[in-house]
């Protein structure tokens, strides 16, 4: 797969149009679009407020107090940039693709996954943030260090490119790894099926909140993964591991749609209980309306907090 | 005791093919893709919170399949259980049995080494047996409906027993055994019950006459119970008379029925006279269906003859179907023409030549010649087969000496009377010639005798049926005409009889004799009282005139076409109506035996009642002026009437009774159905009830396939 079969410029095109805004505050110095809440050590004023003791004289809009006798200081907002690292899962159930996706020429797991990546990593670097990237196995792995620059872009292409899966996964540890990786708090995109024990991987999960990182998860499934919609007698073969088993589908579909529908609520729930930001993202769905609804989603909540 | 046994045993080794399930399961199972997938763990999961139920539903499947195999050849092979319920335990009073016992043509059928019949009656010899010098047993026969005593001597009974034989007719099922309740009635001290042994035809379970209330515990031994019904059949035959371009023939139609549960292909059907073959064809005969079949007789012969189904089925003796024929010839008439004139129309012969030989219209047997009373002395009347003297008065002794020698020799005279004819001075010269005495004209008045109010009298429209004379017959046919529509002013009145010795064939509707019919020597003379042409009837411008003229000088020339298709089953009581001059009548059965006929008088009418009737076929009567002239033996074309009896075709049909139905039938008592080999004793080999269970299977196997289709659905 060439590096440029990733990068679909009429999806680039669409999630340029959206600013990427973080929930939470990120820590930079870069001008650009995402605005630090610390007020007072940029130039750009950002609004007045009423002086209360305990506030730095050197603040105070003297030109305002002459007209309204009233003390305001200057409140000024200050851009700053931020640290992104993109995990993408490198396991090998990333490479199942669907009949049905199959049919509606859908992408495999892995193949979405990866589209997803560039083209976040081509818009945070086009705002000047720092992005980095892991590839999720027993640990990370081909790790590219957050870099602001537009160069960076290509590098991670290339390594998204000759990205190979690999048998067996695990993804709590591949998060903690990554967690030590980071320097300051970042926005670590996970881009994964989350096919592991969930156990360790939601600790892991919450290691990252705690250490002041906003995770965010895109949760990358094939369609008949959910619905299990297989009719013919069939040798199931795990793609990560020896297993086999030949079974009827339809005795056991009612069985597996309740375990998998009480997998995807934990893991929601468990994103929700920790603030971390869990979008499912389904291989039949066009990447650029996934990232775009996303980011709609993002600026709003952002919106919201900057008014409160 | 009970055991099990099939009606299609091999058939029952398909049950060997519940290992076909057992070794696709195992060894030939579906062909398993390989599936790659990702998410094992849930698989893996979900397979282990059903394995338990899954692996239940796969044996519950494998052994649906195994059961339906093995009863989709069970119930094919038609399980037959046997139980061992139907002993009659010997109490401490003493037997009374009836043995009723069916003799119907279905009793015939063959089954093992015999018919059911002779099973029948070896099942009644063993139960003779085993009765004591206390016990008391007597005979029905279910056809006949005769009855023995009641009796304990085993040689009387037995030899009642060997008497009856089976018949051609229905039994009379209801009536034999209220006839056997009436034979135990006075036995009631006794341990009464009445064993009917039958095949439990539908046919032959008729409820009796009256109902019987005292009706002791009845015991049915079903002699057909595996028996499939196989039979084929004739019925309907019916002749009807073809004008073809140069001959006249006969065409004969029968209906073939299937009985049995196989089409009957390529069933070949023959028409015989004797030991000729007149026609022969083939049909097809669905299974519980029927099928018409017909055949042309030309050159029609005269006697008895039978259609024969020649195939190999049930019952051979309602393979045959009955019918007599007799084909017309040829017959040259000289008429007389007593009041000859110059205009055609005024001839007294006209209109007869005109009915006899019309020949522009259709073809006629008759062939007329017309002479004067002065050409008579030149004729040879043995060139004729009858005379017709039409309004011909005096004429000279030899020529009425030759007329006479003629019909008593065997001719056939027909008189037509008129205007020349003087009563007193023919009853001279004719004498016992004359069927009766001519007493004058008679020209009726409606009131005061005036020209004017002359009363027309007409015809009494025959009725048709078997006493109808055969001269009439054709007028069975309404397109014929109507007689009746003649009107008569003028005609001669005869003698009243005090011995009747005459035939009155037609009559005035006040009871005037028109035509009448006397027997002179081997000949027949025929007078009509009235005109031949207009001068006193206009019966000659009716359509009736013609065949009524025909068919009386075929008749007196006896070369009257005649038919008879066996309406009359076997075993009923035949009655004719004869003449009165008829003194008794000797029949030949089919079988060549000769028996009398019991001649009944009543009301001045004569018939004669035949009552041994046993066997389909043809019957010769012969009617017998003088009782002391009775011959030992005559031969069939002596015979004056031929009688045609055929097979009950409710017979043929061997759809049986169910148990329900026959109490529903009998309407009290106990009744109890058995096999044959039923004894007294229940410590002796004990008979039993055989029920067949194929039914139950075939439900079971439905259910069965419900079943397995929701296995797999859910599968």
């Amino acid at each position: 797969m060439s590096a440029n079969s990733f990068v679909d410029p009429e999806l680039l095109r669409r999630i340029q149009a959206l600013e990427l805004q973080a929930r939470e505050v990120a820590e930079g110095v870069l001008l650009g679009i995402h605005h630090a809440p610390d007020r007072g050590r940029s130039i750009e004023f950002a609004e007045h407020k009423e002086y209360s003791p305990g506030d730095d004289l050197r603040r105070i809009d003297w030109k305002v107090y002459a007209k309204s006798d009233r003390l305001y200081i200057k409140e000024y907002e200050d851009d700053t940039n931020i640290t992104s690292l993109v995990l993408l899962d490198g396991s090998a159930s990333m490479s199942y693709q669907g009949q049905r996706a199959r049919e509606a020429g859908s992408p495999t797991k892995l193949d979405y996954a990866r589209t997803i990546a560039a083209a976040l990593s081509y818009l945070l670097l086009t705002q000047s943030d720092s992005v980095g990237l892991g590839i999720m196995g027993r640990g990370i792995h081909g790790f590219l260090p957050p870099r602001a620059r537009q160069a960076h872009f290509h590098e991670i292409v290339a390594r998204l490119a000759e990205l190979d899966v690999e048998m067996g996964t695990d993804i709590g540890r591949a998060l903690a790894d990554a967690a030590s990786l980071v320097k300051g708090r970042a926005l670590i995109i996970i881009i994964s099926d989350l096919l592991d024990d969930p156990g360790p991987m939601l600790k892991a999960l919450s290691l990252l909140r705690h250490r002041r990182h906003e995770p965010v998860i895109f949760h990358v499934l094939d369609p008949d993964e959910i619905e299990f919609p297989f009719e013919r007698l069939s040798l199931f073969k795990d793609m990560e591991g020896p297993a086999r088993l030949l079974v009827e589908p339809r005795s056991i579909r009612d069985e597996y749609r309740r375990h998998f529908g009480r997998f995807l609520a934990g893991v929601k729930d468990e994103c929700a209980g920790h603030g971390i930001d869990y979008r499912l993202a389904l291989t039949t769905e066009p990447p650029a309306l996934l990232l775009t609804s996303w980011l709609a989603y993002r600026a709003a909540a952002s919106g919201s907090r900057n008014r409160r | 005791m009970s055991g099990l046994s099939f009606l299609n045993p091999w058939i029952a080794l398909g049950a060997l093919g519940v290992a076909a399930p057992i070794i696709i399961h195992f060894f030939f199972r579906r062909r398993a893709r390989d599936f790659e997938f990702s998410a094992m763990r849930f698989v893996i999961l979900s397979y282990k919170k059903v394995a338990r139920k899954l692996l239940l539903q796969e044996y519950l499947l494998l052994a649906a399949r195994c059961l339906m195999v093995a009863l989709l050849a069970l119930a094919l092979a038609v399980p037959l259980i046997k139980k061992s319920v139907v002993g009659i335990k010997r109490g401490q009073r003493p037997i009374a049995a009836v043995f009723v016992l069916d003799s119907s043509l279905s009793m015939t059928r063959a089954q093992n080494n015999g018919a059911l019949f002779d099973d029948a009656r070896k099942d009644v010899e063993d139960w003779i047996a085993q009765l004591t010098e206390n016990d008391r047993a007597g005979i029905v026969d279910a056809v006949r409906l005769t009855r023995t005593d009641m009796g304990s001597d085993h040689k009387k009974l037995a030899a009642a027993l060997a008497a009856i034989n089976p018949t051609y007719s229905p039994a009379r099922m209801g009536d034999a055994i209220a006839m056997s309740a009436s034979m135990l009635s006075d036995l009631s001290a006794m341990d009464r019950m009445v064993l009917v042994f039958t095949d439990m035809q539908r046919t032959g379970w008729t409820a009796p006459a009256s109902k019987t209330t005292d009706l002791p515990p009845l015991y049915i031994i079903d002699m057909a119970r595996d028996l499939k019904p196989d039979n084929l059949s004739l019925s309907d035959i019916a002749i009807n008379w073809k004008a073809l371009a140069r001959e006249e023939a006969a065409q004969i139609s029968v209906k073939v029925h299937n009985y049995g549960v196989a089409d009957a292909r390529k069933v070949l059907l023959r028409a015989e006279f004797g030991e000729e073959t007149a026609a022969q064809g083939f049909v097809d005969v669905p299974a519980g269906g029927e099928a018409e079949k017909a055949m042309i007789l030309t050159d029609v012969p005269s006697g008895a003859g039978a259609v024969r189904l020649m195939a190999d089925d049930g019952i051979p003796g309602d393979n045959a179907q009955y019918f007599s024929l007799k084909g017309g010839h040829e017959v040259r008439a000289l008429m007389v023409d007593g009041d000859p004139a110059t205009g055609y129309l005024d001839a007294e012969t006209y209109f007869l030549n005109q009915a006899l030989n019309p020949r522009l219209y259709v073809r006629s047997r008759v062939s007329p010649r017309t002479v004067t009373v002065g050409e008579l002395a030149s004729v040879n009347f043995a060139d004729y087969q009858a005379v017709v003297l039409a309004n011909v008065g005096k004429l000279g002794p030899a020529t009425v000496k030759s007329i006479k020698q003629f019909v008593q020799s065997g001719g056939g005279l027909l008189l037509t009377l008129g205007g020349n004819v003087d009563a007193d001075l023919y009853n001279a010269l004719w004498g016992d010639l004359l069927p009766r005495e001519l007493r004058g004209v008679l020209q009726p008045y409606a009131g005061a005798q005036s020209a004017s109010s002359v009363r027309v009298m007409h015809l009494e429209t025959p009725a048709s049926g078997a006493g109808q004379h055969p001269v009439l017959s054709i007028f069975s046919d309404v397109s014929q005409g109507d007689l009746g529509l003649a009107g008569f002013t003028k005609y001669f009145v005869m003698q009243q009889e005090v011995t009747p010795k005459s035939t009155v064939i037609l009559r005035l509707t006040d009871g005037t004799p028109m035509m009448v019919e006397g027997r002179y020597g081997k000949g027949k003379v025929i007078v009509f009282a009235s005109s031949a042409d207009r001068a006193w009837n206009d019966l000659c411008i009716h359509p009736t005139y013609l065949p009524l003229f025909q068919q009386a000088v075929q008749y007196l020339a006896d070369a009257l076409m005649a038919k008879d298709s066996g309406r009359i089953f076997a075993g009923a009581v035949v009655e004719l109506p004869v003449g009165s001059d008829v003194a008794g009548a000797r029949v030949m059965a089919p079988d060549q035996k000769i028996f009398p006929a019991e001649l009944i008088a009543e009301q001045g009418a004569r018939r004669i009642r035949i009552t041994d009737t046993a066997l389909p076929g043809v019957y010769y009567v012969l009617l017998l002026r003088d009782q002391s002239s009775a011959p030992a033996a005559f031969s069939v074309s002596d015979a004056d009437r031929t009688i045609v009896l055929n097979v009950d075709p409710a017979e043929s049909d061997l759809a049986r009774l169910s148990l329900d139905e026959i109490k529903a039938r009998l309407g009290s008592g106990a009744v109890r159905v058995s096999a044959p080999g039923m004894q007294l004793d229940p410590d002796s080999p004990a008979a039993t009830e055989t029920h067949s269970y194929a039914a139950l299977m075939l439900w079971a196997l439905i259910g069965l396939a419900v079943m397995e289709r929701a296995l797999t659905r859910k599968g």
